[in-house]
Parts: C-alpha cells; structure tokens; sequence
C-alpha cells in the first residue's frame, strides 16, 4: 500500500501533456510525464497498491491491465518512491 | 560570507532636493573618492573607493544614476581599493572588498572597472533572493519584457545591447530580476561586451558610448557600453513579462526563431536561475507564473538587423489569444 510523502504540501505545475512538481521535503523538482504525475495523482488522494493503481489507470487510459502494463506501473511507483514522492503506507 | 541584511533592495528614492543628483554631477571634489552612494536599478550601491579614474568612468558610463546623498540604508557595500605597499610602483593593483571580506585576487590597476562590474553582480548573485534571478538579458517595450536567458557566449548580452539601440528599453544584459509579482525589475549595468562583440556593437550602433577596452582580462578584451538615458532614468520601473527567448548566436545562419513548450522553458529556466533551488516552493511558484504569462521560444540568430526586425514582430501573449 503507498501514499503520498506530504500531499499537502507537493506543488504542481501543470501543462499539456506533462508536469512539475515541486517536493518541499526534498527541494527537489521532478519532471514527470503524463502516466508517473497520474500516479502520484491517484496515490494523493487516497492510498493505493500497485495493484489497484494499475487497474484504475489501465481502465482509464483505455488500456489492457496485462503483465507488461502492471509491469511498467511497477516500475514507475518503484521510482517515485525512490524520488521520496510516495512511500510505504504504515 | 556574512552581511544578508546589507541587501534589502528597499533603497528608496527620495524626493528631497538634495537627493535628486546624478552621477554626471559629479564635482571634482566628488571625482577623487571617496566614497558615494548610487542607485543601481533596485539596489543602492555604497562604493569607496580611492582611484580617482574610476570615478569618471562611472560618471560616463551613468551619467544618469541617481546620487543617493546622504546615503540612505545601502544594500552592497563596496570599496574597489589601490593597495599601498611598494608593490604599486612597479605593478599596481586593485582590491574589491565587500564587508571587508575580498573574494578575488587583485586586479591590475587599469582593470578597476571590470573588477567592480563583476565584484557587484557576485554579489547581487549570492545575495539579492528576494528576486528569483535569472541568468538573462532582458529589455521591454511598450510595458511588455522580453527575457533572453543564456549561458555565457551565447550572445544574450550583445543581442540585449543591439536591441537597446533599435527602442527597447534595456533592463539588464545579465540579471532577470522576477519580483513577487511577477514583474521583471530592471537593473541596468554598463554592458561588458566581449571579444568580438565589441566590433559588431561599434558598426551596428556608431552612436553607442563605450568605455575603454581592457585587454587582457580573464574573458579577453572587454569594453563597457553605456545603457541609454532612458534605461538609467526609469532603472525603477518594472516590466510585465510577455517573452522568453532562449538565444544562441551561430555565426552565418538565418534567423530561426522557434516556439517550444512551457515545460521546456520552466526546466530550462530553472537550470539557468542563479538562485531557484535557493528559493524552494516560492521559486517553484514565481517561476511556474513567469513561465504561463510568457510565450516562449528558441532563437538561433546571427545578422542582428534580421533578429531585431523579427523579435519585434512578435505579438504579446494577449494579443495573441485574442
């Protein structure tokens, strides 16, 4: 299960297709693409498993919820939380 | 270094009479130093400074400068000094001090000027952050500003200069000062034109005043062009942004002016800030507003009548969405 490190407190900046956001834990400004900011997005609102983040943004992106797709969520929540974003739920 | 406080930018220009002077009123007495208040775009710059030479240099190159006299809370406390010693009979130097602190080696004498041009951007540099400072050239016309940020030897500072003489206001060849409200403050500085940039300067504006060349600096051969009247009298009217313009002179090419996204411009923005990181969550804001007022765009350039007669056909973002 994650969440978001300090949802509150993240800043967004947001243009077409992709985003900023400003971490005020890190100082850090990441550059994200459509699919990590739908992410962090989600894990925002609510805590999440990669399972369940999967499946919404698979159903919302119009996509198959196959194993190359669970695969490549996987890996962008692996980075976010490398990136302090989202972290283990307690 | 210590001495954040002496750097306010809160100089205030007063109405007195006796505060009204320019630095073309200097009198002799005044000429030989050594000490003086000025106003340099948002900040007042108190210089001692006991070489008489660059004294007049400063009252050419801003002839318009208000005299802040007597000084009112100074923000850079400067003093460009000729050090005593035998030293200054066979080869004399120069000392920029800031708060009695020298973060430079000596200058040669003749280089005094360079010294205190660069020792005070150092300094706005490492202290003004109530501005979140871009590394650019900026200028404006009509209220509107147009930013160029660049790394150094892209061209920024000569493309600023070209543009000064063609009735753009100069605000700065080096700093894009963003206030809290997303104006641009000017700063405008004598222009350091470099190497071969002088010449282009010379041809393509004959009117223009330069102070010396100084050979043999560590960026080579630099002369000083001094801002317009109008850049130097109105150096406390800001300007609402409306264009950023990343230029890059490339010798023998057509002007190529390209626009990119705002999320190009934002992270290109941010790498090129003297102090962003610094300014955490309020230069993430300042700077998310500069971008979205602005439209943004790439610049290759080399003929500089070309880029001028393109630059100034752009239309204001709101004009634009009309």
């Amino acid at each position: 299960m994650w969440v978001a490190t300090d949802p509150s407190h993240l800043l967004w900046e947001e243009w077409e297709f992709d985003c900023a956001v400003f971490n005020p834990c890190t100082g850090q400004t990441h550059y994200l693409d459509p699919l990590p900011a739908e992410i962090l997005r989600l894990v925002c609102q609510t805590r999440h498993t990669t399972r369940t983040i999967s499946k919404y943004l698979a159903a919302e992106s119009e996509v198959e919820c196959d194993t190359v797709w669970k695969e490549k969520v996987t890996s962008l929540v692996k980075e976010l939380y490398r990136l302090d974003l989202i972290e283990p739920a307690n | 270094m210590e001495g954040e406080s002496h750097i306010t930018g809160e100089g205030t220009l007063s109405a007195g009479p006796d505060r009204t002077r320019q630095l073309s009123q200097l009198t002799p007495r005044e000429e030989k130093g050594p000490c003086l208040a000025f106003r340099s775009g948002p900040f007042v710059i108190h210089l001692t400074c006991n070489y008489p030479p660059l004294w007049q240099l400063l009252k050419r190159l801003y002839p318009e400068s208000e005299i802040i006299n007597p000084p009112t809370i100074a923000d850079i406390h400067v003093r460009i000094i000729r050090p005593l010693g035998l030293r200054r009979w066979w080869r004399p130097q120069i000392q920029f001090e800031i708060d009695g602190e020298r973060p430079f080696e000596p200058f040669p004498l003749e280089q005094a000027l360079p010294m205190l041009e660069w020792g005070t951007n150092y300094c706005i540099a490492l202290r003004a952050h109530h501005y979140l400072m871009l590394h650019s050239g900026a200028v404006e016309r009509n209220g509107r500003a147009m930013i160029f940020p660049a790394m150094p030897g892209s061209g920024k500072s000569t493309l600023s200069t070209a543009l000064s003489f063609r009735g753009w206001r100069l605000l700065s060849d080096e700093f894009g000062l963003v206030q809290p409200d997303g104006m641009i403050h000017p700063l405008p500085r004598a222009i350091p034109l470099k190497n071969q940039s002088i010449q282009i300067i010379r041809d393509f504006a004959p009117d223009a005043i330069f102070g010396p060349e100084f050979h043999g600096t560590r960026k080579g051969t630099v002369a000083h062009v001094r801002p317009s009247s109008d850049s130097l009298l109105r150096q406390t009217a800001p300007a609402k942004p409306a264009w950023i313009i990343f230029p890059h002179y490339r010798k023998n090419i057509d002007t190529q002016l390209e626009p990119i996204p705002h999320s190009l411009a934002f992270s290109r923005l941010a790498q090129n800030s003297f102090n962003y990181s610094l300014m955490a969550g309020d230069g993430f804001r300042r700077l998310g507003t500069l971008v979205r007022s602005c439209d943004c765009y790439s610049l290759d350039y080399s003929d500089l009548d070309k880029v001028i007669n393109t630059l100034s056909q752009l239309q204001t973002p709101d004009e634009s969405t009309d």
